[in-house]
C-alpha cells in the first residue's frame, strides 16, 4: 500500500508544510520497510535531512498510485496526470482567498477526481460550506500514518 | 448603426446585448484608455452612450465636432459639461432608473455545487457593508457564498464570476442579499433566485411585464433617437420573451 502512495509538494525548501512533510516522512520510512516517494517542482535542499526519495515531479505523469498533492498549484498538475489511481488534495492553506476567478478555484476545489484532506476541523468545515462536498477527512501536521488510515 | 458606449456600469452591462441583438455595432471604451478624438475619427459613431460624470473635456469637444446622438444614463453626478450640453439641447436621451437585465440574467440553471442559503455579490456593496453583513451572516448561523469582483479576503469568498456563471450562482442560492429597489434585485429575480433586501425575507414579486427591463431601456432611448425599425425590432424581441 505504501509503496504505491506519493506525497506532491512545489518544494521541500524552509516552510511549514515541508517540515511536517519532511518531519513525518523522515519517521514512517525510519520504521517501515516500504518509503513513500516525493515528486517536487524544485529540487532545492529539503529544510531538513531526507531520508525519503525525492523526485522531479515530471516523473508524476507516470506513477501510477496515490498522489497527494499539497496546494493549489500542484492540485492543478495533479488533474491532468493521467497515470495516477487516486488524487488527494491536502489543503493546509486556503489558497482561494486569493484573488482568483471562481472558475479556476472551483476546477480545482471543485474537481469531483480530487478527494480532499485537511488540516484542522474549521478548514473542514469551510471546504464543505464554501464547495459543497464532502471532506474525506482531516489530519493534523500532515501525519502521513493518519493519511494512509484514511486512504485504506 | 454605431454606438460607441464610454462607461461600463450595471445598466450598460444589460444594455449591450439588447443593442446588439438589433444590429448595432457596439465600441467600448474607458476616459483615458484612448485618445477620445482618434476614436471618434475612426468610428464616426452615431450615437454615443455615456453617463455624466464622463463627460470631460475631450469628450466635450469630441460631441461638438462630430455631433454623434447622444444618450445620457443619469446618475447623481453631474458637471458643468453636461450642464451645457444640457442647456445646448444636445442631449437626445436622458434616461434614469433601474433595469432588469433580462438577456444577461434570462436562461439560468440550477447547479448543486453553487447551492448555498445565502448568497452575497461582493460588488454590490460599499466595503464597510460587507463588513456588516459577513458578520450578520456568522450570527445567523447559516450557509452562505461570496462572489464578486470585488476581492474580500475571506474563506467564503469564493472568486470573481464571468456574467454567465454569475446567472447560474444566483439560481442556485436560495436568496441573495440585495440593495433593495436597485436592478441587482430584478437582475436576481430575472435569474431565478429569491432576493432579498435585507436579512428580512422580501422575495420580488413582480411581473416580467410590469418590470423595468433592459429592452424597455432600449426602446425609450431608441425613441428618442428617433430609430423606428429598431425599436420595433426591441419591442418584438419584448413580446418574444414575454410569451415565453
Amino acid at each position: 500500500m505504501s509503496k504505491s502512495i506519493a506525497i506532491y509538494c512545489q518544494n521541500l525548501i524552509k516552510g511549514q508544510l515541508s517540515y511536517f512533510v519532511c518531519t513525518q516522512l523522515n519517521k514512517f520510512t525510519s520504521e517501515n520497510v516500504s518509503g513513500v516517494n516525493v515528486f517536487v517542482d524544485d529540487i532545492g535542499n529539503p529544510c531538513i535531512y531526507a531520508e525519503f526519495p525525492i523526485l522531479h515531479s515530471f516523473e508524476l505523469y507516470s506513477f501510477d498510485g496515490t498522489v497527494i498533492a499539497t496546494d493549489y498549484n500542484t492540485a492543478g498538475v495533479l488533474i491532468n496526470c493521467p497515470s495516477p489511481t487516486r488524487k488527494i488534495l491536502y489543503i493546509n492553506d486556503l489558497e482561494w482567498m486569493y484573488p482568483v476567478a471562481f472558475k479556476d478555484n472551483a476546477s480545482i476545489y471543485g474537481n469531483k477526481e480530487l478527494e480532499i484532506i485537511t488540516c484542522n476541523d474549521r478548514y473542514k468545515e469551510i471546504v464543505e460550506n464554501a464547495w459543497n462536498r464532502k471532506v474525506l477527512g482531516v489530519v493534523n501536521d500532515f501525519d502521513i500514518e493518519k493519511i494512509m488510515e484514511i486512504l485504506k | 448603426m454605431k454606438i460607441l458606449i464610454n462607461s461600463y456600469n450595471q445598466t450598460l452591462r444589460g444594455l449591450i446585448p439588447v443593442l446588439q441583438q438589433i444590429g448595432a455595432d457596439i465600441f467600448i471604451y474607458q476616459n483615458g484608455t484612448r485618445a477620445a478624438f482618434d476614436l471618434f475619427h475612426e468610428i464616426k459613431p452615431d450615437v454615443l452612450i455615456t453617463t455624466p460624470q464622463n463627460i470631460n473635456r475631450e469628450l466635450y469637444k469630441c460631441i461638438e465636432k462630430y455631433s454623434p446622438k447622444l444618450v445620457v444614463i443619469n446618475d447623481t453626478t453631474i458637471n458643468d459639461f453636461f450642464m451645457d450640453l444640457s442647456q445646448k439641447n444636445k442631449i437626445n436621451s436622458l434616461v434614469s432608473g433601474n433595469y432588469a437585465d433580462i438577456l444577461n440574467y434570462a436562461g439560468s440553471s440550477i447547479r448543486p455545487e453553487l447551492e448555498t442559503d445565502l448568497l452575497i455579490m461582493t460588488d454590490w456593496y460599499p466595503r464597510e457593508a460587507l463588513v456588516s453583513i459577513i458578520k450578520n451572516a456568522f450570527d445567523y448561523n447559516i450557509k452562505f457564498k461570496m462572489f464578486g469582483s470585488t476581492f474580500v479576503a475571506h474563506p467564503y469568498y469564493l472568486g470573481s464570476l464571468s456574467i454567465d456563471e454569475e446567472k447560474d450562482v444566483i439560481a442556485s442560492a436560495k436568496r441573495t442579499l440585495c440593495i433593495s429597489g436597485s436592478s441587482n434585485e430584478m437582475n436576481v429575480w430575472v435569474a431565478g433566485g429569491g432576493a432579498v433586501s435585507s436579512l428580512i425575507d422580501k422575495p420580488v414579486r413582480k411581473k416580467l411585464s410590469e418590470l423595468n427591463t433592459t429592452l424597455h431601456l432600449s426602446i425609450e432611448i431608441l425613441k428618442d433617437l428617433d430609430y423606428k425599425k429598431e425599436m420595433e425590432q426591441c419591442q418584438n424581441l419584448l413580446q418574444s420573451i414575454v410569451k415565453t
